[in-house]
């Protein structure tokens, strides 16, 4: 079935050049259509049977949705690609866990079709870039006929595959807030090879007063039914004194909050597991980047 | 049995515009394969792991199993013959033969396609870069030391005519 040229099912395909018509044509299919967007994870999810829309609505002729501004924080088009995200050195810069995020991503293939918004909307917790926005706080705008919403990113995700998206709904901005100075992050995530899904990944933001932890956030991916704070954790470190057995502490507590399942990538026990290494590599980096 | 609504398609396949008529179910390797002959455009897995089906769509490496026909629709599509041909061939495909970076095959087209899409941005790119570059692209005959330094050595030859032409 997988090695399809052709699909096995048959769907309509519609290409509306603004949002507004994109969400007319959603209406129209009575919430049985899906949006595409580079549709790497679709097509896929369509081959195996596991998407039977009526009808693709291709949001790609949408210029709208195409943009990457930086206004000092990021307004990001939820067509942006991992490439463009990659290769931005604005955002290694100033948002580092998520330009290594992105440059984790699969292949160079996959990342020049795939966007920042199909990763988010089909709602894995293993998705690339959902640990690093959350970490930064990122927030989802998100439209339905006339009616527009904007919810924090970390609220969006509410089971595997599964998200506060409703059918006929389209996300169509990702708003990351400035990093305050002296911040510091790193993304680190393991896989069987580079070019496949978390085993385990973690995103960690770091503010840093001098010797001190000022604030924290830790975000782990494929370690829950959801992108996962580990808030427990990010307490030990906030308002401390960075010290080494600290990172311990908290490397220690997140293999206690999160709640992995055994699947074909790993066991819940190896899981937690190398959860403890990731976390302390990633809280390390972060802090030494927090200059 | 329900017939699917065909849509019209126009391609720009290795410089030359080609049109057909397709159903939105067709993938881009598919139409490649069995409506426009190039049968260079191999299919692997299917889902986007294995890039055998590597094509530079607007220059940039795509894999067309995952790509629907019409999601390519005005755009340039670059295939292995796009980059050489037998008579004509580029120094990526010269070097893969002399270097024995390649044994079934089938591998070949997809990872000198997405070779060409790395040269083009980056003339000079470290071992590194080059594994980094091809790691969507799977070999199953050779293992990956030939076909690296392969891309290294295209990489020289084309840095030199180019210098050459100064």
């Amino acid at each position: 079935m997988i090695n399809s040229h052709i699909l096995s099912q048959e769907f309509e395909f519609v290409e509306p050049h603004t949002i507004g018509e994109a969400v007319k044509w959603m209406a129209a299919y009575r919430g049985n259509a899906k949006f595409m967007a580079g549709g790497t994870d679709l097509l896929v999810r369509m081959k195996m049977g596991r998407a039977r829309p009526e009808a693709i609505i291709n949001l790609s002729k949408i210029p709208a949705l195409r943009y990457l501004i930086i206004e000092p924080g990021l307004r990001i088009g939820v067509l942006t690609t991992f490439r463009q995200i990659e290769r931005n050195g604005f955002i290694q810069k100033r948002y580092t866990a998520l330009h290594e995020a992105a440059k984790a991503v699969t292949s160079i293939q996959i990342k020049t079709m795939g966007t920042l918004g199909g990763n988010l909307c089909h709602g894995s917790p293993a998705a690339d870039s959902a640990p690093p926005l959350i970490a930064f706080g990122a927030e989802v705008r998100m439209i339905e006929g006339d009616k527009e919403r904007t919810i924090p990113l970390e609220a969006f995700f509410s089971g595997p595959g599964q998200t506060l998206l409703t059918r006929k709904e389209l996300m169509v901005e990702i708003q990351v807030p400035e990093p305050k100075a002296n911040t510091g992050s790193a993304f680190v995530k393991l896989g069987r090879v580079s070019a496949d899904l978390a085993k385990v990944s973690v995103a960690v933001v770091i503010e840093r007063e001098e010797d001190f932890c000022r604030d924290c956030k830790m975000v782990m991916g494929s370690v829950a039914e959801i992108p996962l704070r580990t808030k427990g954790a990010e307490r030990i470190l906030m308002g401390r004194k960075f010290k080494e057995d600290l990172v311990e502490k908290a490397s220690l507590q997140v293999s206690e909050e999160i709640k992995p399942i055994n699947d074909m990538r790993s066991t819940a026990w190896y899981r937690k597991e190398v959860s403890k290494i990731l976390v302390r590599d990633a809280i390390n980096l972060a802090w030494k980047r927090a200059v | 049995m329900k017939v699917s609504k065909t849509y019209p398609l126009k391609l720009n396949v290795n410089g030359e515009w080609k049109k057909a008529e397709v159903t939105p179910r067709e993938t881009l390797l598919h139409v490649m394969r069995e409506r426009l002959s190039h049968t260079e455009v191999k299919e692997g897995c299917g889902k986007g792991d294995c890039g055998a089906c590597a094509v530079l769509l607007d220059g940039k490496p795509v894999n067309a199993c995952l790509t629907l026909a019409l999601q390519a629709d005005g755009q340039r599509v670059v295939t292995l013959k796009g980059i050489g041909t037998p008579d004509k061939p580029h120094p990526l495909q010269e070097s893969f033969i002399k270097k024995g970076a390649i044994q079934c095959g089938f591998c070949s087209a997809g990872m000198i396609v997405t070779a060409k899409g790395l040269l083009d941005k980056n003339p000079k790119p470290s071992r590194e870069e080059i594994g980094k570059a091809i790691s969507g692209n799977l070999c199953r005959c050779t293992g990956y030391k030939k076909i690296i330094e392969a891309i290294e050595e295209a990489a020289l030859k084309l840095r030199r005519t180019k210098n050459d032409r100064r």
